[in-house]
């Protein structure tokens, strides 16, 4: 038995000698007891090292795990905001992250900023903004007050005792929404985001929200709330592309239907390649037959004659 | 990668620590019970997960996604594991370079001898020169195929190949008075 017949046993048993080798390996197996040997003692030892051996990890251990590494992430947190307030040129040494959210919270105890927004100073949304892009805005609750009659009055409050609110006017609510949208992992929250946004008249970056919603949010309902919102806005390449991508992609047919519907009332040569393909693979009867009539409409425009830009 | 985790790691790589705790706990049972596998024992199992999970955290911002999340995580508890073998080594061990077939030899032999065979399966591990442990570890108590071992240990199939046999082969010897007597079909 030579080392590299008994290193191709080993291997074999293991599952991962290469398709030649594994084929020759067979083929020489059935006459080779020797071999067959081999093979038998590594199959044994597998099994001795399986039925031995069993790193069993409780829940509780994860747990207690997860509350430790918690804990250390917050001290590592901690420690940055402290390095943070050291190196903002534009405020004093003592003034803090924590001391302007304190502001924000007494602002709110004084109805300052619940009523008039406007008061709003731009420094402190500019450091919630700082806070959001830290993670430090988890477990944002939204509260409505009254009815959702326009203007909606808002309370946004997380878990790190922070407490804003104002209308949806207000850029930091904004703001504060679209973070909702895009980050939030739960469904219920991100949901009631995107139909807060649909009362207010979205500009640009805010409109890309949605698209980025429309494209990557888990849940469908959102990605088809977000899709019918884009509805009411001038498409351009950028939104175009994200309908283009979506009735290519999505999973559901729903929001597939809502990309198409925006396609529809916008089109353009561009998307002719994908309605080709669309026309054909799409599972959903109705899409591909939406597809095939704008086709047939580009073939009319185009005197009989689809030339796709691909 | 599921969409879910996507959408977790994209998070968490924005500084959203509740994103990345809900990725610690997607992925850190398995991760736990690598540790576990690795160390055979138990604090020490429990300071590497805390290691790995903090290096995570404090670099996913330069985590590409080019690969799986796992691969990832796995990638630093294996180089964070085989930093701290290095370390605890007070007389370097040079691994075997040739195919020499006297394998067996790196298993002292006045070493005791365990009735139970999980003591011995252990104490057989605990001989495994790291890389070779790492190796066999990965793929046989973590079913990982042997490009994503490349990748995570960053040495070729080849080499991964001789380590897996190596193991194999000192595994086979020192379970010797366990093996199951079967006669060959």
């Amino acid at each position: 038995m030579t080392f590299s017949q008994k290193e191709k046993a080993a291997l074999s048993v293991l599952k991962v000698l290469d398709s030649h080798d594994m084929s020759k390996f067979e083929d020489d197996l059935p006459h080779d007891t020797d071999l067959q040997k081999w093979v038998l003692e590594y199959e044994s030892t597998l099994k001795n090292i399986d039925s031995s051996l069993s790193a069993d990890v409780s829940q509780k251990q994860l747990q207690s795990q997860r509350m430790s590494l918690r804990n250390k992430i917050n001290s590592e947190l901690n420690i940055k905001t402290s390095d943070t307030r050291l190196i903002q040129p534009f405020t004093s040494m003592r003034q803090t992250v924590w001391l302007m959210l304190s502001l924000i919270i007494i602002a709110f105890f004084f109805g300052k900023s619940f009523h008039k927004l406007e008061a709003t100073s731009t420094s402190k949304s500019v450091d919630i903004i700082q806070l959001m892009n830290q993670g430090l805005l988890a477990n944002i609750d939204i509260k409505l007050n009254g009815d959702e009659s326009n203007p909606i009055q808002l309370a946004l409050q997380s878990t790190n005792e922070i407490e804003y609110s104002g209308n949806l006017k207000d850029e930091l609510i904004q703001n504060m929404l679209f973070y909702l949208l895009l980050n939030d992992h739960n469904t219920g929250k991100r949901l009631k985001a995107v139909k807060l946004l649909e009362h207010i008249q979205l500009q640009e970056n805010g409109r890309n929200v949605l698209i980025a919603s429309m494209l990557t949010d888990p849940n469908p309902g959102v990605r088809l709330k977000s899709a019918k919102m884009l509805q009411s806005y001038v498409a351009d390449k950028l939104l175009i592309d994200a309908c283009v991508k979506t009735i290519l992609e999505d999973d559901n047919f729903a929001v597939r239907l809502s990309a198409m519907d925006i396609l529809e009332s916008h089109p353009v040569p561009d998307m002719i390649p994908a309605l080709q393909v669309i026309r054909i693979v799409d599972e959903n009867p109705l899409i591909k037959s939406r597809a095939k009539s704008m086709l047939v409409e580009f073939e009319d425009l185009n005197n009989g004659k689809i030339e796709p830009k691909i | 990668m599921k969409p879910e985790v996507q959408h977790l790691i994209l998070d968490a790589k924005t500084g959203n620590t509740e994103a990345f705790h809900a990725l610690v706990a997607y992925h850190d049972e398995k991760m736990m019970t690598l540790a576990l596998e690795l160390t055979r024992h138990q604090q020490d199992a429990e300071d590497l997960y805390q290691e790995v999970f903090l290096k995570a955290y404090r670099y996913i911002g330069a985590f590409r996604m080019e690969s799986s999340f796992y691969t990832w995580l796995y990638r630093i508890m294996v180089n964070s594991f085989l930093n701290h073998q290095r370390k605890k080594e007070n007389i370097k061990i040079q691994e075997p370079s040739g195919d020499s077939p006297n394998l067996i030899d790196s298993i002292p032999a006045d070493a005791p001898k365990n009735t139970d065979v999980s003591d011995q399966i252990n104490r057989i591990l605990c001989t495994l020169p790291k890389q070779q442990k790492t190796v066999f570890i990965l793929k046989h108590f973590q079913g990982l195929k042997i490009r994503e071992i490349s990748d995570i240990m960053d040495i070729s199939s080849g080499t991964i190949k001789k380590y897996l046999f190596r193991a194999m082969e000192k595994m086979r010897a020192g379970l010797k008075d366990y093996q199951y007597t079967r006669n060959p079909s």
